[in-house]
């Protein structure tokens, strides 16, 4: 597949992103959270790049940054389209509005990021119509009529409210609305863990093949490595806001590097699987609201050394496409 | 026998009505549990997994109309009053749920939780007697400096922390058996193995009876000894942990564990089998076997009655069946699979 080869089309270059704290009124002052931790991904045109980590690594900021539903504290995001670069900054409202259209978020809630006011219809077709500059509604719908099908839903259930569907039909409803703009690619955030294990695999059913169809380029995140696996052609492990290892899925896959992949690789519930012995997955985890020093996984890190506690480990190259931030990896 | 049966469910019914819709949770689950012993739960939503728990305990409210029989440590949990009935939870059995920040109030301190919980038993105990305990529950669990916890206020933990405090609590006055619902399902993977590890611990250490409540096969499976699987109120299939997991009878069982992708599986190389349709709709159960609409060796036969709970011949060895429906031994809810698989 085109997984292979390199033909970027969004590079994001040492992101960070510092929340402040306590928002509003009676916020005290110079309390942070530092969410991302400067973090650098190619995400390949047609690839399927899975992001895997537990709450509170990033991926969700990351995701978002990406979209620029918030600005980035710095960094870069470059965005690849018809043999041209440019960069993604918020003061370009227009270039952010192609951009939009064209690279879709879908949340990881149905039920709360459907307007449950309104009909299917509605749904679908809103966004285009800040996107578009001549929205035609006559094309629009039907265009919402094709994508019901494509999604396994029926034409004729677009004037129903999301209440009427079920979970997996509200997620479903999402990835029509992701859809209806012809984006070249999808952030998928946590878009099945909120469904029943049945349903579940249906919508990764579904994600494939309207990836097949559509040709789509897909960022697929979630915290279950089993299926970020199944899903991803290359992955990026995230702990306290910084990336810690990147490989393709079989190199990922058959051989993690980092001690932190390997704890969530021995974490994995497989049926006739031993459990990870005791103490190995406790430690002081990374604490996002102290200014980040060395390795955030250092606390439960079994490797852990004086080094990692003040220097930042660089992600580095050992194999051909497998990168470990990690100064006792070898 | 040595062994002792700490909970005996049998013919359980659980219904809740409004208005003219009366939805039917539970339509007749047996099972049974011996003292030391885990048994694993295992049902999508709507199954009736968490209904069929809360019933066992009595912890169902006055809307729910139930069924059948539930003994709990020989004594009938339907029949107690309300006051029994209380001094039944929390020293015979307690219980603990998915949510752990949900579950714990968010203006008592930990250490007065602990008081509140530890005084239910013991109403003269001091405030330093309790502080003891409470101090020595916690390290039970490996929460690290407990004196300093339990002045803590239940947002200042993580959830993983406050699921080990959970079990803590729950453990507070010597139960012989925990119901965990869910325990893991909002907790990360590593966090979730921690506290699988904790629980499998205290089953040892405690000789605690553990029923093990889960969406998750695969999870069941690390601490499961028997499973039970169920689907729209019943139970489709029963048996010991290895026998369901690598032979299952119930195409349901079946269809679960290839619903989700294994570990190293690709979907380059593979589609996964996946179960079409969606549970069915609790207010509305067709005649016949649940599994239906869904199910790939459906006939004619099915959609007559809701097949019985058939026992599993390869598990001869082990049968000393006391009801059909009593949990214990392989069994399973298939006219189909039972013939040839």
């Amino acid at each position: 597949m085109s997984a292979e080869n390199a033909d970027p089309f969004i590079r994001m270059s040492d992101l960070t992103k510092v929340y402040k704290l306590d928002a509003g009124l009676f916020a005290a002052a110079g309390r942070w959270v530092w969410a991302l931790n400067g973090v650098s991904i190619d995400i390949r045109r047609g690839e399927n790049y899975g992001l895997v980590g537990e709450s509170g690594s990033g991926k969700t900021t990351l995701a978002r940054t990406l979209v620029q539903l918030f600005p980035q504290t710095s960094g870069r995001i470059e965005y690849f389209t018809a043999g041209d670069r440019w960069e993604i900054t918020r003061s370009d409202p227009r270039l952010l509005r192609r951009f939009r259209s064209d690279v879709k978020y879908v949340f990881q809630d149905p039920s709360s990021s459907l307007d449950p006011r309104m009909d299917v219809l509605r749904i679908l077709t809103t966004g285009s119509r800040y996107h578009d500059r001549s929205p035609d509604s006559g094309r629009l719908v039907s265009r919402a009529r094709e994508l019901m099908e494509a999604v396994g839903l029926r034409a004729e259930d677009l004037g129903r409210r999301p209440s009427e569907f079920s979970g997996g039909q509200r997620q479903r409803i999402s990835l029509a609305r992701a859809l209806i703009s012809s984006p070249s690619a999808l952030i998928c955030d946590e878009v099945v863990s909120a469904l029943d294990v049945s349903i579940q695999g249906q919508i990764l059913n579904l994600l494939i093949d309207l990836k097949r169809k559509f040709h789509l380029t897909m960022v697929f995140i979630a915290h279950d490595l089993t299926v970020v696996s199944y899903m991803a052609d290359r992955i990026g492990v995230l702990y306290g806001g910084s990336l810690m290892e990147e490989a393709s899925t079989s190199a990922l896959v058959e051989s993690p590097l980092h001690p932190y992949t390997q704890l969530l690789y021995s974490a994995i519930p497989r049926l006739g699987g031993k459990l990870p012995e005791r103490g190995s997955t406790s430690g002081v985890p990374y604490n996002p609201t102290r200014p980040p020093s060395g390795c955030p996984f250092a606390g439960r890190c079994p490797l852990e050394q004086e080094i990692c506690r003040t220097v930042k480990p660089e992600l580095r190259e050992f194999r051909p496409g497998h990168r470990v931030a990690c100064h006792f990896v070898n | 026998m040595a062994d002792t049966t700490i909970l005996d469910v049998r013919g359980l019914t659980v219904d809740f009505s409004s208005g003219d819709t009366t939805l039917q949770a539970v339509r007749g689950v047996g099972f049974m549990l011996r003292t030391g012993e885990c048994l694993g739960i295992v049902g999508e939503s709507g199954s009736g997994k968490s209904v069929s728990a809360l019933a066992a305990l009595g912890l169902l409210g006055k809307d729910a109309r139930v069924g059948g029989s539930i003994r709990l440590k020989g004594a009938d949990v339907r029949g107690l009053a309300p006051r029994q009935l209380r001094a039944f939870r929390g020293t015979v059995a307690s219980m603990i749920f998915q949510e752990p920040s949900r579950s714990f109030d968010p203006i008592s301190s930990i250490g007065k939780t602990f008081q509140e919980t530890l005084r239910v038993k013991d109403p003269g105990l001091s405030g330093a007697e309790c502080q003891d305990r409470a101090v020595r529950l916690l390290s039970e669990v490996h929460i690290p400096r407990a004196e300093e916890r339990l002045r803590g206020f239940p947002h200042q933990f993580s959830g993983g922390m406050l699921q080990r405090i959970m079990i803590a609590l729950a453990l507070a006055n010597d139960p012989e058996l925990l119901i965990a619902d869910e325990p893991t399902t909002a907790l990360d993977v590593t966090i979730q193995a921690e506290i699988i590890g904790l629980l499998n611990e205290l089953r040892t250490r405690r000789r605690l009876s553990l029923v093990f409540i889960s969406h998750n096969l695969s999870l069941v499976g690390q601490i499961a000894d028997r499973i039970l699987v169920m689907y729209a109120g019943l139970a489709l299939e029963a048996g010991p942990t290895s026998v369901v997991l690598s032979q299952p009878r119930s195409p349901y069982t079946r269809a679960l564990l290839n619903a989700l992708p294994a570990w190293g599986s690709h979907y380059s190389r593979e589609k996964l089998r996946t179960i079409s349709g969606s549970v069915p709709d609790p207010t509305h159960h067709e005649p016949g076997c649940p599994f239906v609409p869904r199910c790939p060796l459906v006939m004619e036969r099915c959609r007559m009655g809701i097949p019985p709970m058939v026992r599993d011949e390869r598990e001869q060895q082990i049968l000393a069946a006391p009801a059909e429906e009593a949990f214990g031994n392989g069994a399973y809810r298939c006219i189909q699979s039972g013939v040839k698989t």
